[in-house]
């Protein structure tokens, strides 16, 4: 079930959609949707592909593992190339000019004299003209592209060794349309090569013997060149191609998953240097066709870097439009947890939604768990601390992990980098982060992208920047069992609370009160009761009790029993109760939460009849919040 | 989402993608609807007449209520009363060429009439056995061409104007050399007989008695049509060049009857209205020649029970009492009937009546096919005082002969080729099968004129049938020797006068009949 994302959806619809009579003729710009491992850029992808598929030729392209230092953006074109060939009916896309290139490419010319290459060209391009050779050649491309790139063509089978077959079968019936034709000519395809849409003068046989050649080349600027030429071809393919088909067509979908992969990102990058050449280029009619390729990317970060933010709403203006995937809102949890179970479904989405903070896979597990086993909902705890059997290990690592992966194009599960990410879920801000790097052990450091990355460590709303949430409790709760001493909770809060600006009390109070000494920093915030004005206290409060405290489990510790019915007293018991109640997601219980939510109310009503408190509005207002005849859940 | 289409059916050039071979369909349909609706509506005629009266038969269709057109024999029109006789001719058409000269060209004779009218009743089916007696008589020794029939019903005479379409089917036909029959005296049988003129079919109508109906208007008997409908076109005359009719016109018959009964009638029975071209134009003549200023006793022939009624009023005076009587054969029965109640009740002061009839009085002497007047005219005939002569029904021949007298050998061919047929000889007695069977004689004897190795052409046969003007080259009809005056009428002295008789009680399996004996001036009838 997929559930929100409209706004994202609408942005991909309007770039998608045909453009309008009198419409400007340039490219649309290639979005680059950002967000943390496991916030559902994927799926987005392919609920756009299941969008359009019916509607115009699109493809959902995955580079796999690159081998080696392979960045090579041939597979991942031959595969776009074959899967927008596909089209759907009275929408149809031929290539011959990217088929003459590979043909060129795939030739070998060496020690032949000039006069013979160009013959060799000729009776090469003149043999593929026969539809047997033809058919070969595609399939035998198709095979060797889907090897290295996952490819999802509406329509098509999955499995490699058919989709190779039909979507080379489609890209021929393109060339001779349908069966009529038993030999068909490349037309101007070959003589295209001597212009590619930008007004050179070139040999265009030349150009392709040349391009045989450089093809070979591992030195990265004679390979970007190539590059440029095969995109272009590409893109020349697809004006061609728009401009043929009749009525209104929308733009041709191809949607690139895993763009931090450097084969991805090698392919938008030429992708936008041939578009910006052609609109350099000396106008002519056939390079002002319109370009009808809309991409849309994925990215961790690292591929979206210079691009353009969308703002949210209104059109996408530039080359590259970065669009971060935002987590789902509570409405939308609920929802989606209406799929699993209706029936509690309202209280099991808000359980989730207040764990995973609408982190898209993680609020699919916890409902899929919470699906299967509706005890759960009152432990969350024990939900964390089960195996995950697919993994082999507990559900709250598995979480990390998908945050972990979503850093690493090769998704690889990296337990160095979840502990990595433990030690820095103590800090509140990436700034308070950076103090803990050197805790960190090689290769980790501030380059890193677990510090570095945009998306894990987020500023929502323009605020400071900080850890998701998920990964931030999920990191406390592994944090508080870990023994090392340097490394463990101690170790790193007395670090933190080391290097906390002299004038920041606030912050050191918050790493006291997590070190244990929920007493003293009450006694030293009530105090100050008198003294602040009322707002002002209860600002420095909510810093202070702005993480929740895993290690802290027994109910009557949090509720503070026993404390003296001072203003001291009071404040304490608040340390132990605001923060399980506002920040801990594992207290779930109905019961609980009332208990707590009487004595925070209670609290709050004892701190404004403290001596010394002039303005007590501020205190009953937050006691408001907690009487107990407002809904909460 | 917008709609794919522009006006429903026209998929939009813009619409949205994919552009499927399937979004045509709409169009399509709409294309195959729209030209079924043109063609349903161009060939509105033809796909009515396919697909009614018989299935994808063409050449008969429902009209009226009822099913008209054209049949070879193998198709009754839904009627199963004349199933058996069409069933003949569909045999005798089969084997039309057997005894004929095999040099002779198969010739096709369209027998035109009303299967279905009031005023035919019964004597339909006895017109068209005598047809098929006709075709068999015409096909047997002798034969030169074979003669193949086609009926064509014309249903009653409704309001679709179906016997001209009826008859334009006939004529559109090359096959159809002539025409037997033409049905009733009806203004519609003027507009088939010109119709069928146009088109050069010579016709022998066998029951047009009517005045105007033959081709002058019945100019030498100067009928008054004053009492008919204003819109009428017979008075000038029907079927010019192309009409005869083996039928005696009513002047005939008027002048046998008055030579018969010279005396002065006391009433004349006339039915309201005018639309009926027999009535209005015999009342007139019958004044004339009876001497005028008669007392007319009116009934309306739609109220049966304005019959009995003018039975009363002739009733009226103690003395033998003769009656004119006009109108139409079918109320004849109820009217005898009614006389013998008023008779029998003693409320009739008449000591005898005698109800003088134009031919169409004979109708009681053949059953009727509805139970309700067979049921009237066998209480009429049967009743004491139709048996004890007290009534007398006087009526003329409009066959000229129904039985073999001296003069009419050509009664034994008609009887030869009815029971040959399997038709009963009890339905000669009404005289339409003789005059059906003289229509068709005739036709055939024009066609033994023309020679066999030569293709028969239509105005071949009418110049032949215009032939038989002098004794010397009469046909031999069963109602005796057939010639035709300059207007097609028939050109002898005119049909006897007989007194309609007591009918005989059935004798075994064969039906009752109702003789007649010949009335001669001076003597009086006795049965």
């Amino acid at each position: 079930m997929f559930v929100g994302r409209t706004s994202v959806l609408e942005l991909i619809g309007d770039l998608t959609g045909p453009r309008g009579e009198n419409a400007s003729a340039d490219p649309r710009p290639v979005v680059v949707l950002t967000g943390c491992g496991g916030s559902g850029r994927t799926a987005i992808l392919a609920e756009a592909l299941r969008t359009w598929r019916d509607r115009t030729a699109s493809v959902l392209v995955q580079p796999l593992l690159p081998d080696g230092d392979r960045t090579s953006l041939r597979p991942l074109l031959t595969s776009s190339m074959l899967g927008l060939g596909v089209g759907v009916p009275g929408y149809s896309v031929s290539f011959p000019r990217s088929l003459i290139a590979q043909l060129a490419i795939s030739a070998n010319f060496a020690g032949l004299p000039a006069g013979d290459q160009r013959t060799r060209l000729r009776e090469r391009l003149n043999d593929y003209k026969r539809k047997p050779a033809l058919d070969g050649f595609l399939k035998a491309l198709a095979h060797d592209s889907f090897a290295l790139v996952h490819v999802q063509i509406p329509g098509l089978p999955d499995l490699v060794p058919r989709l190779a077959a039909e979507a080379a079968e489609s890209a021929l019936n393109r060339l001779y349309r349908g069966r009529g034709l038993l030999r068909f000519s490349w037309g101007d395809a070959v003589d295209w090569f001597a212009h590619q849409d930008q007004d050179f003068a070139n040999n265009a046989e030349e150009t392709l013997i040349q391009l045989s050649a450089r093809a070979k080349s591992t030195d990265p600027v004679v390979r970007r060149g190539v590059d440029d030429v095969l995109v272009a071809a590409f893109l020349a393919d697809l004006r061609r191609s728009h401009a043929r088909v009749r009525g209104r067509p929308p733009q041709m979908l191809l949607l690139l998953d895993d763009g931090d992969v450097p084969a991805a990102m090698t392919f938008v990058r030429s992708l936008l240097r041939v578009r910006r050449a052609i609109a350099d280029s000396r106008p002519t009619p056939e390079n002002r066709l319109p370009d009808p390729l809309t991409v849309v990317t994925t990215s961790a970060g690292p591929a979206a870097t210079g691009a353009v933010p969308w703002p949210g709403t209104g059109p996408a203006d530039g080359p590259r439009v970065r669009v971060a995937v935002a987590d789902l809102s509570p409405a939308e949890v609920v929802q989606l947890a209406r799929s699993h179970d209706w029936a509690t479904s309202e209280r099991t989405g808000s359980v989730a939604g207040r764990l995973t903070h609408g982190h898209a896979a993680a609020t699919e597990f916890v409902l899929r768990r919470l699906g299967e086993n509706p005890r759960l909902l009152d432990d969350l705890g024990a939900l964390l601390d089960s195996e995950e059997p697919d993994e082999n290990v507990r559900a709250d690592r598995h979480l990390l992990r998908i945050f972990v992966r979503g850093l690493d194009p090769q998704r690889t599960p990296d337990d160095a980098s979840v502990e990595a990410l433990i030690t820095l879920s103590a800090a509140r801000t990436w700034q308070e982060a950076g103090t803990l790097v050197p805790l960190l052990p090689p290769p980790f450091d501030l380059g890193s992208p677990l510090y570095t990355s945009p998306t894990l460590w987020a500023a929502p709303a323009g605020g400071e920047r900080r850890l998701h949430p998920l990964a931030r409790y999920l990191g406390l709760r592994a944090l508080a069992e870990r023994p090392d001493a340097q490394t463990g909770w101690e170790g790193v809060f007395r670090l933190l609370r080391g290097k906390t600006h002299p004038d920041d009390r606030a912050g050191r109070w918050h790493h006291e009160r997590m070190l244990g000494g929920r007493a003293k920093v009450a006694d030293e915030l009530a105090a100050l009761l008198p003294e602040l004005p009322s707002a002002e206290w209860l600002e420095l409060f909510d810093t202070v009790v702005a993480t929740p405290d895993p290690r802290v489990t027994d109910l009557a510790e949090i509720k503070g029993l026993g404390r003296p019915p001072t203003p001291a007293g009071h404040t304490d018991a608040l340390l132990g109760i605001v923060p399980a109640l506002e920040r801990d997601p594992c207290v779930t219980r109905p019961e609980d939460i009332a208990a707590l939510r009487k004595l925070a109310w209670h609290g709050f009503l004892r701190l404004a009849e403290t001596e010394g408190v002039a303005d007590k509005q501020p205190f009953l207002d937050r006691a408001d919040r907690y009487s107990a005849d407002s809904s909460w859940y | 989402m917008s709609s794919r289409y522009r006006w429903v059916v026209l998929p939009d050039p813009n619409r949205d993608f994919p552009h499927r071979w399937t979004d045509w369909w709409r169009l399509s349909a709409a294309l195959v609807v729209a030209i079924l609706v043109a063609g349903g509506l161009v060939f509105q005629q033809p796909l009515q007449r396919a697909f009614t009266c018989g299935w994808f038969d063409r050449s008969a269709w429902s009209a009226g209520g009822e099913c008209v057109g054209l049949s070879d024999g193998s198709y009754d029109f839904g009627l199963d009363r004349f199933t058996a006789a069409l069933h003949v001719i569909e045999q005798q058409n089969a084997a039309a060429a057997d005894k004929c000269d095999p040099q002779g060209t198969p010739v096709t004779v369209g027998v035109l009439l009303t299967l279905t009218d009031r005023n035919a009743g019964g004597r339909a089916l006895h017109e068209l056995e005598g047809m098929a007696a006709g075709q068999r008589h015409a096909n047997d020794t002798g034969c030169l061409h074979p003669m193949r029939l086609v009926v064509a019903n014309v249903g009653a005479y409704g309001p679709d104007n179906e016997a001209v379409e009826v008859a334009r089917e006939l004529a559109d036909d090359p096959d159809v050399v002539a025409v037997a029959g033409l049905g009733l005296s009806q203004q519609r049988s003027a507009e088939v007989a010109d119709l069928l003129a146009a088109a050069k079919v010579p016709m022998v109508s066998d029951l047009i008695t009517a005045e105007g109906f033959d081709q002058t208007g019945s100019r030498d008997d100067q009928p008054d049509f004053r009492a008919c409908d204003p819109d009428i076109t017979y008075p000038r005359g029907v079927g010019k060049d192309y009409f005869y009719r083996v039928a005696y016109r009513n002047a005939v018959q008027i002048e046998q009857l008055a030579t018969v009964l010279p005396g002065r009638p006391d009433f004349i029975m006339v039915p309201t209205g005018g639309s009926d071209p027999y009535p209005c134009t015999a009342l007139p003549m019958m004044q004339r020649r009876f001497g005028g200023k008669i007392t007319e006793v009116k009934f309306d022939a739609d109220e049966a029970s304005t019959v009995p009624l003018t039975a009363q009023r002739v009733c009226g005076t103690a003395k033998d009492v003769e009656v004119l009587y006009i109108a139409r054969g079918s109320d004849l029965a109820r009217f005898l009937f009614s006389l013998d109640e008023a008779l029998l009740g003693g409320r009739c002061a008449a000591t005898s009546v005698t109800v003088v009839s134009t031919s169409d009085g004979l109708r009681v002497r053949s059953p009727e096919d509805n139970a309700m007047l067979e049921d009237l005219r066998l209480r009429a005939l049967r009743s004491q005082s139709f048996t004890d002569g007290r009534i007398r029904l006087i009526s003329t021949l409009v066959s000229g002969a129904d039985r073999s007298r001296g003069d009419n050998p050509g009664f034994r061919d008609l009887e030869t080729a009815f029971t040959g047929a399997g038709f009963e000889v009890a339905h000669l007695d009404d005289g339409w099968a003789v005059n059906g069977y003289d229509a068709v004689t005739t036709i055939s004897a024009a066609l033994r004129t023309l020679p066999s190795a030569k293709p028969v052409q239509r105005s071949q046969v009418n110049t032949a049938i215009s032939g038989f003007s002098s004794s010397g080259q009469a046909v031999a009809g069963a109602g005796g020797p057939i010639t035709f005056d300059n207007s097609g009428n028939r050109a002898d002295a005119g049909p006897p006068v007989v007194r309609v008789c007591p009918p005989r009680p059935a004798d075994g399996d064969q039906q009752a009949r109702t003789p007649s004996v010949v009335v001669r001036p001076g003597t009086p009838p006795n049965c």
